[in-house]
C-alpha cells in the first residue's frame, strides 16, 4: 500500500495573525489544500487534526475546529503532540485502509498567548513547576549537552543562524525575517546560557493542511495527480527527564530518523535531496546534522525552516509541506536542483522529547 | 475584566483562572515531609536495583512497586545546567542558575537551583557548573515541605 500527498495549504505566516480567528485560519487553509488536490470535501473519509488546547485557549478545540477543517459529517481524530504526529496518525489510518482520501490540518497562533506559560503548565507540578522550568530553560539545557556531545561553538551556532535566515529570505511562504548581521548574533543576549535570544527561531503564527489519498482513491479519480508518495514515516519519544544522558543521547531523534529511512528503504541522509528540520535554535541544527549524518550542508532545510516561519506546534507539518513541495519541483525560489527524496522532521516538548521524521518522493506526475 | 475591541480584527484579551488540588499522594507526600526534616528521601526499587529521585511509587523499569525508601546523599555531580537571564517566571527573579544533579548513590538527577554563584560574569559562572562539578545541597532556613526547601552550591 503506498499513500499519496495529493494536495497542501499553507496559511500566509504573520508574527501576529490579528485579523483572522483560528475556525478562519483552518477554513482557508483546508480548502486551499482540498482545491489544490482538485477534491471536495465530500469525498474525504478521514480528518486528522493537530492542535493545542493551551496554545488555542480552549479545551477540547477541535469541537469548534473539525467543521473548519472539512470534518463536518466526516470522522475525526485530534492529536495533541505536533502537527507531524498528527500527519504519522492520518498515514497510517490510510495504510491501514480505514480511509482512502483524509485531511490532515494543524494551525498554531503562537501570539496568542505566552508560550512560556504554556511550557510551565506542562511541567510537573511539585518537582519541576516550583523552579520555573519552561521551554527556554530545556533548549539551554539541551544546547549545553549537544555542545558537549558534538563538540558544538557558540560561533558555529551563529553561522548557522546566519545560514537559516539567508535561505528563509528566498522562501516566498517565509515571513521574510530581516537577515541579521554577524556581529548582531554574536552580541545578542544569552536567554539561559549557552543559548542566546538571537539563537532562537522566533516564533510564528500559521495554519498547514494536507491531503492523504490512497491508491484506490488515484485509480478511481484519475484526474487527481499526487504530489509525492509518503515512503517512510518514524516516530518515538524520549524520557521526560531532563538529565545529562537524555539530553546527550538524542535517542528518539535517532530512532525516528532510522524508523523513517528504513521503511524509504534509504541508508543514510546521503540518498535524501534535502532535508527540513525543525531547529528551534541553531543549536537544534547542529546537533540533528550530527546525529541524523547530514554532511552536504546544501540539503539542510532550504526552505529556512523554523527562521522562515514557526508556528510551534505545527512547525513540523509545515517542513512537511516545504518536503512534499520540494520533491513536487513547486518550492519557487528555495526550489533545490533535482529533489527525487526529501525528508522532514518535526519535535515537540521539552528539549524535544518527542520525534517524528518523514521520507517523501517524487511521482514525477507534476515534474 | 476582558478587555474587548469588536472591530474586525479586534482581540478579545481575557484572562483565565483556574485553581488546581494537585494530590501529593503517598510518595512526594513522604520526599516533602522529609523535606521539613532536611531530609532528602528516594526510592527504590528491589527488582530492578534503581532509585528514584524524584522519587516514584513505582519503578519504570520493573513497572513494580518502588518498595524501598532510602536518604540520598548530600553531594552529587552536575548532570546539566544553565543560567537563566531573561524571560524567566520561576519562584525566583533572574539571573537564577539551574542544574539537574545526580545526588551520590541515586540513579537519576533532580533539578534546583544553584546558589552562592557570582553571576556577574555568566560565561564564568557557567563554568563553574558545568556538567561534571561537584555541588552540595544547602537546606534553607525555613523549611515548608517544597522543592525549593533546598538548593545547590558549588562543593569546591
Amino acid at each position: 500500500m503506498t499513500v499519496y500527498i495529493v494536495g497542501l495549504g499553507l496559511h500566509p505566516p504573520s508574527r501576529a495573525e490579528r485579523g483572522l480567528r483560528l475556525e478562519e485560519m483552518a477554513w482557508r487553509t483546508s480548502r486551499a489544500a482540498l482545491e489544490s488536490a482538485g477534491v471536495s470535501r465530500r469525498q474525504l473519509d478521514s480528518v486528522t487534526l493537530g492542535a493545542c488546547d493551551e496554545m488555542d485557549g480552549r479545551p477540547i478545540s477541535s469541537m469548534l475546529m473539525t467543521a473548519p477543517a472539512g470534518g463536518y459529517g466526516t470522522d475525526e481524530i485530534k492529536v495533541t503532540d505536533s502537527g507531524a504526529t498528527a500527519l504519522a496518525l492520518a498515514y497510517a489510518r490510510v495504510l491501514a485502509g480505514e480511509s482512502n482520501l483524509g485531511l490532515v490540518v494543524s494551525w498554531c497562533k503562537t501570539s496568542k498567548t505566552d508560550i512560556g506559560s504554556v511550557f510551565r503548565l506542562r511541567g510537573e507540578p511539585f518537582y519541576t513547576r516550583p523552579l520555573g522550568i519552561d521551554d527556554t530553560v530545556a533548549d539551554a539545557l539541551f544546547a549545553q549537552a549537544v555542545a558537549a556531545e558534538f563538540d558544538v561553538s557558540d560561533g558555529e551556532a551563529n553561522q548557522r543562524v546566519l545560514d537559516a535566515y539567508t535561505r528563509a529570505a528566498r522562501n516566498p511562504r517565509g515571513i521574510g525575517h530581516d537577515v541579521p548581521t554577524r556581529d548582531a548574533v554574536a552580541a545578542s543576549a544569552y536567554e539561559a546560557t549557552p543559548l542566546r535570544a538571537a539563537q532562537r527561531a522566533p516564533h510564528t503564527d500559521g495554519a498547514v493542511a494536507l491531503a492523504l489519498a490512497s491508491e484506490q482513491f488515484l485509480r478511481s479519480n484519475p484526474g487527481v495527480k499526487p504530489l509525492a508518495r509518503i515512503a517512510g514515516i518514524g516516530w518515538a519519544t524520549d524520557e521526560y527527564r531532563l538529565d545529562g544522558q537524555r539530553l546527550r543521547a538524542m535517542k528518539s531523534a535517532r530512532t525516528a530518523w532510522q524508523r523513517a529511512l528504513k521503511q524509504a528503504g534509504l541508508r543514510g541522509a546521503g540518498e535524501l535531496d534535502a532535508v527540513e528540520l525543525e531547529s528551534q535554535t541553531a543549536w537544534h541544527e547542529a546537533a540533528y546534522v550530527r546525529a541524523f549524518g547530514i554532511e552536504r550542508k546544501e540539503t539542510v532545510s532550504p526552505s529556512g525552516g523554523a527562521f522562515a516561519q514557526n508556528p510551534l506546534f505545527c512547525t513540523g507539518l509545515v517542513n512537511a509541506a516545504e518536503a512534499v513541495l520540494q520533491v513536487s519541483g513547486r518550492a519557487g525560489a528555495v526550489q533545490r536542483p533535482g529533489v527525487k527524496r526529501a525528508a522532514a522532521h518535526g519535535c515537540h516538548g521539552y528539549a524535544q522529547q518527542g520525534n517524528v521524521v518523514m521520507v517523501f518522493e517524487g511521482t514525477g506526475a507534476t515534474q | 475584566m476582558s478587555e474587548r475591541n469588536t472591530e474586525p480584527g479586534g482581540v478579545i484579551n481575557e484572562v483565565v483562572t483556574l485553581r488546581y488540588d494537585y494530590s501529593l499522594g503517598e510518595v512526594a507526600g513522604k520526599f516533602m515531609e522529609g523535606l521539613k526534616q532536611g531530609k532528602i528521601l528516594a526510592t527504590s526499587c528491589s527488582k530492578s536495583g534503581l532509585t528514584y529521585l524524584p522519587p516514584r511509587a513505582y519503578c519504570e523499569r520493573s513497572f513494580e512497586p518502588c518498595d524501598g525508601w532510602v536518604e540520598a546523599a548530600f553531594e552529587g555531580v552536575i548532570e546539566a545546567s544553565t543560567i537563566v537571564v531573561r524571560g524567566f517566571q520561576g519562584k525566583r527573579n533572574p539571573p537564577v542558575a539551574i542544574a539537574y544533579v545526580k545526588l551520590d548513590g541515586i540513579d537519576s538527577a533532580i533539578g534546583n537551583y544553584v546558589d552562592g554563584l557570582d553571576l556577574s560574569n555568566l560565561d564564568a559562572a557557567q563554568k563553574r557548573i558545568a556538567p561534571g562539578k561537584r555541588v552540595k545541597v544547602k537546606f534553607g532556613a525555613t523549611r515548608e515541605g517544597r522543592i525549593t526547601d533546598f538548593s545547590f552550591v558549588c562543593a569546591d
